[in-house]
């Protein structure tokens, strides 16, 4: 009989593919209407995504078959939500980021922020959390824990041998070189106590280790999710809420751009990274701060063993070759490009150089991002450039590019871009079949719930239920109902939109929610219980803190005290009653 | 002297770098010498057509110059460029290769070529018969690089065991060029370079330093082996370029037509993958035959005489040993997997639905959805989808039952991760440049310009003009990437058949055709280049038999163009849909549309 629910189990994959658009099919045949069929269209799409049994870009290109076979959307209209502004800024940050990653640029800059910080143990844990949540903001999440995590495990190797020696009283012979003679008699008193000392102590501390590591482990993966909220190109669900923004409101003059994102998005995310370290600090390494800052007896070569790996790894690197000076450069020309082209509070290049006749941009951030890759696959990665082909004496050969298009194909995750444009053309179908107009109309009540309520309610819904989805799919499916619910209760649509989308990084309870917690999870010594534990909190202070900074910083980068004229839409009732504030004042 | 060539070698060396920095600067007079908008879309166009013809960049990404470049010269926002590199036209792309890729991947198209040659025999003309045919039915649904990539091997073990030992140590050394080619089709992303085509004339060079050294011995029967051998090879790579014409997705310029059409005349529903093959497969059948007739008698002239003379034991025997050699590459496949079954089933469907949607003579089935909402692409990722998820093992109801058997769960035909990585995901972004292109030129006032300066061409014979321009394009498709060929071409013909008042189709169609026809030279396609490197072709042997298959199909596009194509597109009149476009580009008397062409 159990043998049986194996079978089951093993071919549940075809099972749902094939039960699934049955089981709901009395939905659509039931209320013959475009609301139903789009509704069907978007039901059996989140069924496939939670439960994966299509791969997620395999589901995304659903909207391609079904709109056009329902008659809600024609095939030319659906394709074009697949690749639009946002898909391209996508490509280009994401080219950069290759170009990163390739010339291990990532690693140097981990390797020489490590190196400053220092290797006490609370500082240690603050030194990997700003390094990765930094190069998070940048690079994918994916790529910067598959980097930091192996650097992690060799700084705790370290720390162990080096405890085990102060215990056994055998100190290398480096360190009693380096040490004054009257070290030596304190090494003694040492040995003595270490030795009149019971078992006890060396299994506290053997426990105490295994506590620091698991604290290290969790605070990369956790760290690496929060430093991705930072940047609009950081991680894929902000790029979902700026084309849903832009597909759902096209009359908005480009709200979020990467200047407005980082304005909101950056202090959000200092203030979490704080509060994050500070409770896995207290989690994992008690509460004892005097020692937690390396304050007392023995620290002292320990801590001059973990500086030592660090600095050897770095070592190791070499000086900085060309290339990486190269990209560099790229990388902070790119990021001062994005921040001045549109700033919002004095007109940039983009507005001044390129505007249209509604002195608006016809430049965007995707320009900017494609710009620089293109320059990357023009400098060459070498200077002087010109060397012998190895194969062929005699014949010049010139060095490769910074880029070439065969690392961009093999690294690029097309499937994202997909899965990106797949939620575009569902938003759309939404708004074409008229299923967001119903929504909308369903979710009047909530107008009598206070605004701020709604955004606690909703962002803790959604950091929920990313615990068990895909951050992309989730964000995907809300984003749309929220743009709806804002505007039939005459809220500013981002108040609501901006919350979610970061709640919906905020993936701390499971291995599955997001790949860096997969990464570090298989790296063997977590428990699910341990990420559980660690992660529930995380998740109410993430949520709180969102909250914050929408209630206050928020609130003039974008105007969320006003519901704006590009939200308007004919059956809206705010045309009747425009409210002169929507948000609680004091 | 030796100063001045080692300063050679290093300017050649750099060339890349160096146009990449000067070709700008050299057309910088453009941006002055036109008005502003017109000349600015003029200067990014040929800047991407020189950069596409020297492959400075990447092809793709120079495809996407138009998202940096036409935003800062306020031709096109952003938000408008972006949207053109998907349109459905590259969603049917990309399920044509993701379809390609669940063949590959399961062997499918191997098993079919062996079957075909185990039909056709060993005789040398119809063995280049047989591999003529089955390298084109492949190439009209596999890409072109793929169908020569597969058949080259094939080809070169059937000729071994028909020409014995005596070979044997000369083919030694170029074991590995037959390998590098099977590896550049297995990647499937290689483009030809400046330097490969260095490298492979190199290579030529070494055959010629052999040659003479075999001369004494038996000239004559020397010759006609190497006759075949150059038959064989240059049979392969020409059939795949003919096959890909057959279909709308066997080759990227049938598809950059399709988009561009949808772009300048949105109201044209004429082409789409029935109609298409109705016009196209005949004419490929009927070159198929030509070309087969001149390769057989350039290179297998001598089996001609040679068969009227007598055949000898030995090529009996010969040709024994090849059939052997085919019958065992089609045993060592094995028995037909459930996974084989399922691919063929699925392939089939996906070919007959395409046909049947919109067939033009018949209501298809389309017919019983919304109009105008279904297109041949959600036909395409349709059948797909199902390739995702459809087991590759067959389902055993006593699996159910045998609690004793692993538990193990089945693979889908095709997963995300190999579909990643053989779907050539540069051609697709090369599409969409060349859409963005044209929108460009569209936007800026850019095609309307360049008809006001063809105004003179009107009073050409629509007839000779249709010569003319197929000549040019199969001749700069030499030098030229295909599809960067098509795209900077097709923008022109659009505009050109307004200003003549003739059928846009009557123009676009030979273009689009034309450039797939690159015989001459190995750099003009892949499947030259992976031929050229086995290293027993010389590009005087490309050169000479290209030139006249260019010519025939010139003259064969021009027949096809004035009988079956003028029912199929009704080319006997100006469309409305092309009204639209002329009613705006130019205030034109409508008596002047009730007779555009001659039919005789």
């Amino acid at each position: 009989m159990a043998t049986c629910w194996q079978a089951l189990w093993a071919y549940r994959s075809y099972l749902i593919v094939l039960c699934l658009p049955i089981f709901l099919l009395p939905l659509p045949l039931i209320v013959q209407t475009k609301e139903a069929y789009c509704a069907y269209s978007i039901i059996l799409m989140a069924l496939l995504w939670c439960t994966e049994a299509l791969p997620l870009a395999v589901t995304a290109l659903f909207p391609i078959i079904l709109f056009p076979l329902m008659g809600i959307m024609e095939a030319s209209k659906v394709c074009l939500e697949y690749f639009k502004d946002t898909n391209i800024l996508f490509v280009g940050g994401l080219m950069v980021a290759i170009a990163v990653e390739h010339w291990n640029l990532h690693k140097r800059i981990a390797l020489g922020v490590l190196l400053i910080i220092g290797v006490r143990p609370a500082l240690l844990l603050l030194g990997f959390m700003l390094v990765t949540a930094f190069l998070s903001m940048w690079i994918s999440n994916t790529a910067t824990t598959a980097m930091m995590l192996p650097i992690g495990y060799a700084v705790l190797e370290q720390l162990q041998g080096s405890q085990k020696d102060v215990e056994e009283g055998n100190s290398n012979p480096s360190f009693e070189l380096q040490e004054a003679s009257p070290q030596k008699e304190e090494t003694k008193l040492d040995n003595g106590q270490a030795v009149s000392v019971s078992s006890e102590p060396r299994a506290q501390k053997t426990k105490e280790h295994h506590r620091f590591s698991q604290g290290l482990s969790l605070c990369i993966c956790y760290s690496a999710s929060i430093g991705g909220i930072a940047t609009l190109t950081g991680t894929t669900p902000n790029l979902v809420l700026q084309g849903q923004v832009n597909s759902i409101f096209p009359e908005n003059s480009n709200v979020v751009n990467f200047a407005s994102w980082f304005g909101f998005a950056f202090p959000t995310m200092v203030i979490l990274l704080l509060l994050a370290w500070l409770w896995l600090q207290v989690l994992f390494l008690g509460v004892n701060f005097r020692k937690n800052f390396g304050f007392g007896e023995g620290e002292e070569e320990r801590k001059q063993a973990a500086f030592q790996v660090i600095k050897t790894q770095h070592r190791l690197l070499g000086p900085m070759s060309f290339a990486e000076k190269a990209v560099t450069f790229l990388f902070v020309l790119l990021v001062v490009l994005w921040f001045t082209r549109e700033p919002g509070f004095f007109p940039g290049w983009g507005d001044t150089a390129f505007a249209n006749k509604k002195g608006q941009s016809m430049v965007s951030d995707g320009t900017v991002a494609i710009f620089i890759s293109l320059i990357m696959f023009i400098i060459p990665s070498k200077i002087p450039g010109l060397t012998e082909d190895p194969k062929k004496p005699g014949k010049l050969k010139a060095p490769p590019a910074i880029l070439t298009w065969k690392t961009v194909n093999d690294k690029m995750p097309w499937n994202i871009l997909i899965l990106l444009g797949g939620g575009f053309a569902l938003a759309k179908g939404s708004e074409e079949s008229g299923l967001s107009k119903w929504l909308g109309d369903k979710l009047t009540p909530l107008q009598h719930v206070p605004p701020s309520a709604t955004v606690l309610i909703l962002s803790l819904l959604v950091a929920i239920f990313t615990e068990c989805t895909s951050n992309v799919a989730t964000t995907t499916l809300f984003l749309p109902i929220l743009a709806s619910m804002a505007q039939a209760i005459c809220l500013h649509p981002l108040y609501v939109m901006l919350p979610c989308t970061l709640a919906a990084s905020l993936a701390f309870m499971l291995p599955v929610a997001t790949p860096p917690n997969a990464i570090v999870f298989s790296f063997g010594g977590l428990k699910v219980s341990d990420m559980a534990r660690a992660g529930f909190l995380l998740n109410i202070i993430g949520v709180l803190t969102i909250t914050l900074s929408i209630n206050s910083w928020s609130i003039p980068i974008f105007k969320l005290d006003t519901f704006p004229t590009w939200a308007y839409s004919n059956t809206s009732q705010c045309l009747l009653n425009p409210p002169n504030s929507t948000v609680p004042g004091h | 002297m030796a100063a001045l060539a080692a300063l050679a070698k290093k300017v050649w060396s750099a060339r890349r770098l160096l146009v990449l920095l000067l070709v700008p600067l050299a057309l910088l007079p453009i941006l002055f010498a036109l008005p502003p908008k017109e000349g600015r879309c003029l200067y990014v166009i040929l800047l991407m057509a020189v950069y596409w013809c020297t492959e400075a960049l990447p092809l793709s990404v120079t495809a996407l110059l138009p998202i940096i470049l036409f935003p800062f010269m306020g031709i096109l926002p952003s938000s408008k460029v972006c949207p053109q590199y998907f349109l459905d036209t590259n969603f049917l792309f990309l399920s044509g290769l993701i379809m390609a890729s669940a063949i590959e991947e399961w062997n499918l198209h191997r098993r079919i070529a062996l079957k075909v040659l185990m039909l056709v025999g060993v005789q040398p003309a119809r063995l280049i018969l047989g591999m003529m045919v089955t390298t084109s039915f492949l190439s009209m649904w596999l890409s072109n690089t793929a169908s020569t990539a597969m058949m080259l091997p094939i080809a070169s073990a059937i000729l071994k065991s028909l020409f014995g030992q005596r070979e044997a140590r000369k083919d030694l050394p170029r074991e590995g060029d037959e390998s590098t080619a099977a590896v550049q089709g297995n990647g499937l992303r290689t483009v030809p370079t400046e330097m490969q085509f260095l490298a492979s004339s190199e290579g030529g060079h070494t055959e010629d330093a052999e040659a003479p050294m075999e001369l004494p011995d038996d000239s004559k029967e020397e010759e006609h082996r190497r006759n075949i051998w150059k038959g064989f090879l240059i049979s392969i790579p020409y059939s795949a370029s003919i096959g890909g014409t057959a279909t709308l997705t066997g080759t990227a310029p049938n598809l950059i037509l399709l988009g561009q059409l949808k772009s300048f005349f949105p109201q044209c529903d004429v082409v789409n993958f029935g109609s298409w093959f109705i016009f196209a497969f005949p004419l490929m059948l009927l070159f198929l035959l030509v070309g087969w007739l001149w390769i057989s008698f350039l290179y297998g002239g001598m089996s001609w005489r040679s068969w009227r003379k007598k055949k000898s034991k030995i090529r009996a025997d010969a040709e024994d040993q090849a059939k052997a050699v085919i019958q065992e590459e089609f045993q060592n496949l094995g028995p037909i997997k459930f996974a084989e079954q399922a691919v063929f089933i699925l392939f089939c469907t996906f070919a007959i639905l395409l046909f049947s949607r919109d067939p033009k003579f018949i209501p298809g089935w389309a017919s019983l959805f919304a109009p105008g909402f279904v297109s041949d692409a959600v036909t395409g990722v349709a059948i797909v989808t199902i390739l995702f998820f459809f087991p590759s093992q067959k389902p055993s109801l006593k699996w159910w039952f045998d609690f004793k058997a692993p538990n193990s769960e089945t693979e889908p035909l095709l997963s995300w991760k190999k579909a990643q990585e053989t779907v050539p995901w540069n051609i697709i972004l090369l599409l969409g440049g060349g859409f963005a292109m044209a929108k460009g030129c569209e936007e800026s006032g850019l095609s309307a310009w360049i008809g006001g300066q063809l105004h003179p061409l009107e009073h050409v014979p629509p007839l000779l003009a249709v010569l003319l321009i197929t000549v040019v394009i199969a001749f700069f498709t030499e030098f030229a990437s295909n599809t960067a060929t098509i795209i900077i071409f097709l923008p022109v013909l659009a505009e050109l058949a307004i200003r003549l008042h003739v059928h846009p189709l009557y123009l676009m169609i030979p273009g689009t055709v034309g450039c797939s026809y690159a015989f001459m030279l190995p750099v003009s396609t892949p499947p030259n280049s992976i031929a050229f490197s086995t290293g027993h072709l010389l590009v005087k042997d490309m050169v000479r038999t290209g030139l006249l298959m260019n010519l025939m199909g010139v003259l064969l596009l021009s027949l096809a163009m004035n009988t079956w194509a003028q029912t199929i597109f009704q080319l006997g009149t100006f469309p409305d849909w092309a009204n639209t476009h002329a009613a705006n580009a130019t205030a034109l008397p409508p008596a002047l549309t009730n007779n555009t062409v001659q039919t005789f």
